[in-house]
């Protein structure tokens, strides 16, 4: 198939799984095998699209004109191919999980379930491989519609209001700030097309070049950008398996993509770099360090994680805020590195879960015993999200301290050493709490007959972790392949 | 970036070195079937070491990183022997496979051409260090795992740092200084050894004294040889860390002084920087490797026992003790090439004190509880079973290595002739017959012992550590807070803006029909009135 | 096209007369089983010709036509040109849905024996409407304006079948109306005076000639006539009322219709009797019309917000995108009254669209409160999904109408350097999100009650719900006819070539 073939089939695929999953409703297993097939096909097809790109075979398609020069166009590039690849590697792994998790919990309402879960991806597959920046808005405004029933899906009380505040976030942001700088770069630079070095350069200056930057920045609400960050913790409220599709495939990495595009290809690296980006990035630094220590506040552990990727994702803010080419290396691959890192978390938040009926860190006491590969994932998924070697989110954060020393910015250089000292601190506990502790330490109460039958944790709720805490120590090793792959256009030089 | 990328390509062209040992580790702590988990160490041990010696393949190691890299097996061997995964102690199987990762990576760490390479592998060690000593299951111990992963964490940082300010240049000089620094329990950074080393379990601590310092000591000698600050650094550790040994009555904890104070020795020999004297600091290390690991089986089947000795274990602390400063055991060698240096280098006062903290280790680390706890007529009943044969071959297998370094020494470094010039072998003969005379007789009861004595020197203390991250929770509260009042005021705000607008809205929108011809005329007069106005 | 050059030739008339005279033949037939046949029939027929209409002048022709053979000035004159024919089209498509849906929409809260006299009141209120965007003759404006409003208080009473207060709505849309018909006709006269004629070509040659203070007194009465049609602020208050109890498929037809045509005339008075785009007289009114807009897009959408029942929640809705509009055309300027056109479309098609689905659901349910809708999603599940796109639509999502109409205004606002339009437009959409959403909880969220009437949308509204529905989509995303045709009247009505 040709490259435009290849890209409508990852965007279609994924709607063509929706429907299906309507029609095969009614049979659970069937239902279920759609999903998977869907995801596999959607893997090959991304794998496909990977595999075959030529930078220099690249045409755009355009697909319709919403209004004269607002078009739906798709273009593959390297950035993008990566979140794609993302996303299509992680949504069967999720599927796998999801149908562990929502059978145990006898979960109402699955088909709506995998059925938006599916269109979700198609969503995020158009954001991916949006060839301008009204087809990005188009697929970006769909994600949050389609990812609404997903958020609600328990109908309770709680989960509507938590499915209100997640809405309202996401549509003010996109609706206010974020459709008017787009329709703001659309006058001034006549077009919304992705160009690499940008389309601003020379048309504002660099004044209001600052201001539509923070107009992006917080208009894209889904990167999570301090303060406009609520809508993350509220969107908890969501089963598990979608907290994981949206902390770590679909929504916040849809953001922060969203950023890194329109800083390579709307504003250009340089332009950001030579000052424009400079207040976004004391936003940007606070914001993970701020975000940090509210983490550690928190004792329900999704909402621990909650916050932990708000700050995870600031750091993808400032590596576009800093505007050098090793910094956005350091945001591509965070983009990568943190999905693995912190699906894995949620996973494994989840099977905890799913495992004791506890959510509570300080509940968690010692049940780390009983599922140990369990607790090895979630030990690899915080070290990668923390940084450490040999995981591989140590590579964003070893090329964000490089561009911060480049640029001489000593205490940001600061911030970040400390940002994973904190993330130790805040994700650790939750191995040692599971692992390293008594089940009764200090829960005079503990009753022993409240303790759990056996084999409760579902073989499939088990299985994707695992499978993802390893990803995060093959990525350690695959990271300079991924850098390689997006260097040309980011213009980073250098590589063996 | 480039230096990173470079290095890292070249190293990891190929599998690490020692990753059957990491493979073993990580298979052993994903199945919890304690059996296999030690039998697949036993798998990953040998096969690492094929893989590491023997294989085609294998790395090009110079001798003395070889027989560190040797070494760091025969620690890994006994490390499974003395551990329990199976009957008793459950967390020793975290123990067993966290340790067979850290050997390994260790091995990987020796085999490492790059700083970058070593700096990742030291990460994977403390990662490893750290969760062997949570494992130790109280409180204090995962506590101290804690402070003991973030401080090797910013250690990590500042290495990292170093790479990126690029090797050659005086801040990353620096930052390498201290990373490697704090690896080593250079003071004031020396604290978490004794914490994390006393808090572990018995095996714990078997796999802790093994690895992270010593490789910390091996990127000194790649990376910082030389640099003289360090010859202070290294004497002040050497005598600070052998003092609290003399009044310290917790065996582990003494050894763990010990070590403080023989990494200090070492640390003097990277400061000297001349190629003898770097010899004589891997020699040191291989030998502490191995002797340090035999007290520590030794401490830990005395622990293991309870109060009582069992029999035989005094032989087995008498080959220790002797593997401490016995010309031709492990310990003599890196010590007497170590102070030759610094006779060289005119310094030979300083070597005075290194003789003299080594005889006291000698003395305080093995004598005085060979003495005081494995006489047969020691006080309290004498403990009617015998050693387990595990637990001999553990040690053995360690002294094998002892004797191993002692006699295969030349071979490994042309220095080691130092080992046997006759003048620093009458120092030592003199040094060894004080201490024995000491702590033979009744004289040593002139240095009363007490549980944690000393305890105010290991700085800095775990609590800080963990206490700075607590501190982090009320800021994290004050921001929870302000984010809340923020939502809050933001809400009040947009509550109060959309009722007024509410109202303004109903105000113009109900009543009766006659208010909307009212109004219909009101805008015509308004209309009319801007016409002509 | 498909008629003979006979009927061609009079279809400028024909599309106002044959429903006119098609009304009392409705009205006069016993069995509503006939009635409603023949009212559809003609309602295609003035489709038909309102499409040859559209045909005739899509390349910038105007047709004249002298009613009687009489030429302008002195006789009456229907003139259509693109703009008129767009809108023919507009109105005689919504009366064919209405009168498609008519029959089994009224048929609970209605007798038989009524009914006919009901498709009747249809038939006049399109013809009326169609009478007002083809006629030439400002005095004839007037007289259809009326025919329309008293056919629309009509439909409206009819709806005391369900609820009576549709009686007390009428009768104070009655009284507005004639207000408002009042000052129009007062306004009229003004010009008339000092002008010596009614055909708006020829009032717009002499205007000029004409006394500055009658003129500006005229203007005046005019545009407070209009504006009380057109329900601007804060002369809307008929609206809301006027939409919640009248039958819902005649709300249907009002919401796509009655402003809309009041927001032509704002067109037709000031770029051909004023020649003064955005101004009627030397009065700037323009001026005024985008800080209007903006108050009954917020005001609107917050009442919205609190509405407790569909129909009246989409009414505030109405005024909100009156609003809009409003606001595009006081921006002015060719991509103005582009704008506006685009909006005035869409609307039509979103609002008409929602509409429909609230008939059908009113149909099948008897009540369109909120709080009755509970388990929509599931028990109708098609008429929700009219109901999402509809609402997304509102909201502006991307890839439905909705946004082309919202993108199109902002971009001129931005154009035109107006960030306080833009940034209000975009504001005022956070409140169309709520009320939205109101729907979307109360349908999907709540709990529906064991006792909801099963089944799914009656097969009648398939086709008007479905079109409407489509519309929505399609224009979402191939919006080229709607934005090529808004832009060929902006050109033609701002005498610019394209």
């Amino acid at each position: 198939m040709t490259q435009h073939q290849l890209m409508l089939a990852a965007i279609l695929l994924p709607f063509a799984t929706a429907l299906l999953i309507l029609v095969t409703g009614r049979w659970q297993n069937l239902r279920e095998a759609v999903t998977l097939v869907g995801a596999a096909g959607l893997a090959i097809v991304v794998f496909k699209l990977i595999a075959g790109f030529d930078a220099a075979a690249a045409a755009p398609l355009v697909l319709a004109e919403i209004l004269p020069g607002f078009k739906v166009m798709l273009r593959a590039e390297p950035i993008g191919l990566v979140f794609a690849g993302v996303a299509a590697g992680l949504w069967g792994l999720n599927s796998l999980y999801s149908i562990g998790y929502m059978r145990a919990e006898h979960a109402p309402r699955q088909t709506r379930f995998y059925a938006c879960f599916a269109v979700a991806l198609g969503c995020a597959m158009a954001i991916a491989l949006s060839g301008n920046l009204a087809t990005l808005f188009v697929a970006y405004e769909a994600l949050t519609f389609a990812t609404y029933p997903l958020v609600v899906h328990w109908q309770s009380e709680g989960a509507i209001q938590g499915a209100r505040r997640y809405l309202a976030y996401l549509v003010a942001t996109s609706l206010v700030p974020f459709l008017g700088a787009i329709v703001w770069t659309w006058i001034a630079a006549g077009t919304l097309d992705f160009t690499p070095g940008g389309i601003l350069d020379g048309r504002l200056d660099d004044g209001l070049l600052a201001v539509l930057l923070f107009m992006f920045a917080y208009g894209v609400g889904k990167a999570a950008l301090m303060p406009l960050h609520g809508w993350l913790p509220s969107a908890m409220v969501a089963p598990t398996p979608v907290s994981a599709l949206l902390h770590a495939v679909a929504v916040v990495k849809a953001g922060v993509f969203t950023l890194l595009k329109i800083a390579v290809y709307i504003f250009g690296i340089e332009v950001i770099g030579r000052g424009v980006g400079d207040l976004l990035v004391v936003v940007a630094a606070a914001s993970v360090i701020v975000a940090s220590l509210m983490a550690m506040t928190k004792d329900d552990l999704k909402a621990r994680l909650a916050y932990s990727t708000v700050a995870q994702l600031a750091m993808v803010t400032l590596a576009v805020a800093l505007g050098e080419p090793i910094a956005i290396a350091a945001g591509v691959l965070q983009l990568v590195m943190h999905a693995w890192g912190k699906i894995t978390l949620f996973f494994g938040a989840g099977a905890i879960q799913l495992a004791t009926h506890k959510k509570r860190l300080s509940e968690i006491a010692g049940i780390g015993a009983e599922v140990p590969l369990l607790m090895v994932a979630i030990l690899f998924g915080a070290l990668s999200v923390a940084g450490l070697p040999p995981f591989g989110g140590m590579w964003p954060k070893f090329l964000l301290i490089e561009a911060a020393v480049d640029k001489d910015m000593t205490v940001l250089v600061v911030c970040l050493g400390l940002s994973t000292l904190l993330t130790l601190g805040y994700l650790v506990p939750i191995v040692i709490q599971a692992f390293f502790r008594a089940p009764h330490d200090d829960d005079p109460h503990h009753l022993p007959e409240k303790h759990h039958e056996e084999g409760d944790l579902p073989i499939l709720a088990l299985i994707p972790p695992v499978v993802t805490a390893a990803g995060c120590v093959v990525l350690f090793v695959a990271a300079p392949s991924i850098l390689a792959f997006v260097a040309p256009v980011i213009g980073l030089g250098g590589l063996p | 970036m480039t230096d990173m990328f470079q290095a890292l390509a070249f190293d990891f062209a190929h599998l690490p070195a020692g990753w059957p040992l990491m493979l073993a580790g990580a298979l052993s702590a994903a199945f919890a079937l304690p059996i296999a988990a030690r039998n697949i160490g036993w798998v990953g041990l040998i096969a690492s070491l094929w893989f590491l010696f023997l294989d085609g393949a294998a790395p090009v190691l110079s001798p003395l990183d070889g027989a560190l890299a040797l070494a760091f097996h025969l620690v890994a061997a006994a490390g499974l022997l003395f551990a329990r995964p199976v009957d008793g102690a459950p967390q020793d199987r975290a123990a067993v496979s966290c340790g067979l990762i850290a050997a390994g990576a260790g091995a990987a760490a020796i085999a490492s051409t790059s700083l970058p390479a070593l700096m990742i592998w030291t990460e994977v060690i403390a990662i490893a260090s750290a969760l062997i000593i949570m494992a130790g299951g109280t409180i204090e111990a995962v506590r101290g795992g804690l402070a003991y992963l973030l401080l090797q964490v910013l250690a990590g940082v500042l290495l990292l740092l170093g790479i990126v300010y690029g090797l050659g240049t005086e801040t990353a000089g620096v930052l390498i200084l201290i990373g490697l620094g704090i690896k080593a329990a250079l003071p004031p950074v020396h604290g978490w050894l004794i914490k994390g080393y006393s808090t572990a379990s018995p095996t714990g601590s078997i796999f802790l004294s093994a690895f992270a310092t010593k490789i910390a000591i091996l990127g000194m000698v790649r990376f910082l040889p030389g640099t003289e600050v360090l010859i202070w650094f290294g004497l002040a550790m050497a005598v600070g860390g052998v003092l609290p040994t003399l009044f310290e009555a917790n065996w582990r904890r003494l050894l763990a002084w010990a070590v403080v104070s023989q990494l200090g020795v070492m640390v003097v020999g990277v400061g000297l920087g001349t190629e003898e004297a770097l010899a004589g600091v891997v020699l040191l290390a291989i030998g502490h490797v191995i002797y340090a690991t035999m007290l520590f089986v030794v401490a830990g089947v005395m622990e293991r026992a309870g109060k009582a000795a069992p029999r035989g274990l005094g032989l087995l602390v008498f080959v220790s003790m002797l593997s401490i400063g016995l010309p031709g055991l492990a310990g003599y060698a890196g010590k007497a090439v170590i102070g030759e240096a610094l006779i060289h280098h005119g310094m030979a006062w300083a070597d005075y004190v290194i003789v003299a903290v080594g005889a006291l280790v000698f003395a305080t680390a093995g004598l005085r509880p060979l003495v005081e706890r494995c006489r047969p007529s020691g006080p309290g009943a004498t403990n009617p079973t015998a050693v387990s044969g595990r637990d001999v071959a553990a040690t053995l297998i360690l002294l094998a290595g002892s004797i191993g370094v002692g006699a295969f020494g030349f071979r490994l470094s042309g220095h080691f002739e130092a080992a046997f010039h006759v003048g620093p072998l009458v120092v030592q003969a003199v040094a060894l017959a004080a201490v024995i005379v000491f702590m033979a007789t009744g004289l040593r009861r002139l240095l009363p012992q007490g549980q944690g004595a000393l305890d105010f020197l290991a700085v800095p203390w775990g609590r800080w550590v963990t206490g700075t991250l607590d501190l982090a929770i009320p800021l994290g509260n004050i921001f929870v807070r302000l984010g809340e009042e923020f939502v809050a005021m933001f809400g009040q705000a947009g509550r109060l803006g959309g009722r007024a607008v509410l109202g303004l809205a109903r105000f113009v929108t109900y009543g009766g029909v006659g208010d909307g011809v009212l109004w219909t005329l009101a805008l015509l007069t308004v209309v009319l009135i801007v016409s002509f106005g | 096209m498909i008629l003979p050059d006979a009927i061609l030739a009079h279809a400028a008339v024909l599309v106002v007369v044959l429903p006119l005279l098609a009304a009392p033949i409705v009205a006069l037939i016993r069995d509503h089983r006939i009635a409603a046949p023949l009212a559809i029939l003609i309602a295609l027929a003035s489709v038909v010709l309102a499409l040859e209409l559209v045909n005739a002048t899509w390349g910038g022709e105007t047709i004249s036509y002298a009613l009687g053979n009489w030429q302008a000035p002195i006789g009456i004159e229907y003139r259509v040109d693109l703009l008129s024919a767009a809108m023919a089209l507009l109105l005689t498509v919504s009366g064919s849905l209405a009168a498609l849906m008519m029959s089994t929409a009224i048929a609970p809260e209605m007798a038989p024996g009524d009914r006919p006299r009901l498709y009747a009141a249809l038939l006049l209120c399109m013809s009326g409407l169609t009478g007002i965007v083809v006629t030439g003759d400002l005095f004839n404006v007037f007289v259809f304006l009326e025919i329309s409003s008293l056919a629309t208080y009509v439909l409206i009473a009819s709806g005391s079948g369900r609820d009576r207060r549709a009686l007390t709505a009428a009768f104070d849309y009655l009284i507005l109306g004639a207000t408002g018909a009042t000052f129009f006709v007062i306004g009229i006269a003004f010009l008339y005076v000092v002008t010596g004629t009614l055909n708006m070509a020829d009032l717009g040659e002499r205007i000029s000639d004409a006394g500055r203070r009658a003129v500006i007194v005229g203007s005046s009465f005019l545009f407070v006539g209009i504006a009380l049609k057109a329900a601007m602020l804060p002369l809307h208050r008929w609206l809301p009322n006027a939409y919640a109890y009248a039958p819902t498929v005649m709300a249907t037809f009002l919401a796509m219709t009655a402003t809309k045509v009041s927001i032509y005339l704002m067109i037709r008075l000031t770029d051909v009797v004023f020649h003064t785009p955005g101004e009627l007289g030397r009065v700037n009114f323009a001026a005024l019309m985008p800080p209007v807009g903006l108050a009954m897009l917020v005001f609107g959408s917050a009442i919205a917000v609190t509405a407790k029942d569909l129909k009246r929640l989409l009414a505030f809705s109405s005024i909100a995108n009156l609003g809009l509009m409003l606001v595009a055309l006081g921006l002015g300027g060719v991509a103005g009254i582009a704008a506006a056109m685009i909006n005035l479309f869409n609307h039509a098609i979103i609002k008409g669209g929602m509409f429909a689905t609230a008939t059908a659901i009113v149909h099948r349910r008897g009540s369109a409160r909120l709080d009755a809708m509970a388990g929509l999603s599931r028990q109708m599940p098609v008429a929700f999904i009219f109901l999402v796109i509809g609402g997304l639509a509102l909201i502006g999502v991307p890839l439905t109408a909705g946004f082309v109409s919202k993108l199109s205004v902002v971009r001129v606002a931005f154009d035109l350097g107006d960030w306080t339009v833009a940034g209000g437009i975009l504001l005022s959409s956070l409140i169309t999100v709520a009320y939205v959403w109101r729907i979307f909880e109360a349908t999907m969220l709540a709990e529906p009650r064991s006792d909801a009437p099963k089944g799914d949308m009656h097969p009648a509204f398939w086709l008007p719900v479905g079109l409407l529905g489509a519309g929505t989509i399609v224009f979402g995303i191939w919006s080229a006819p709607v934005i090529e045709l808004s832009t060929r009247i902006a050109h033609q009505m701002a005498g610019v070539t394209p």
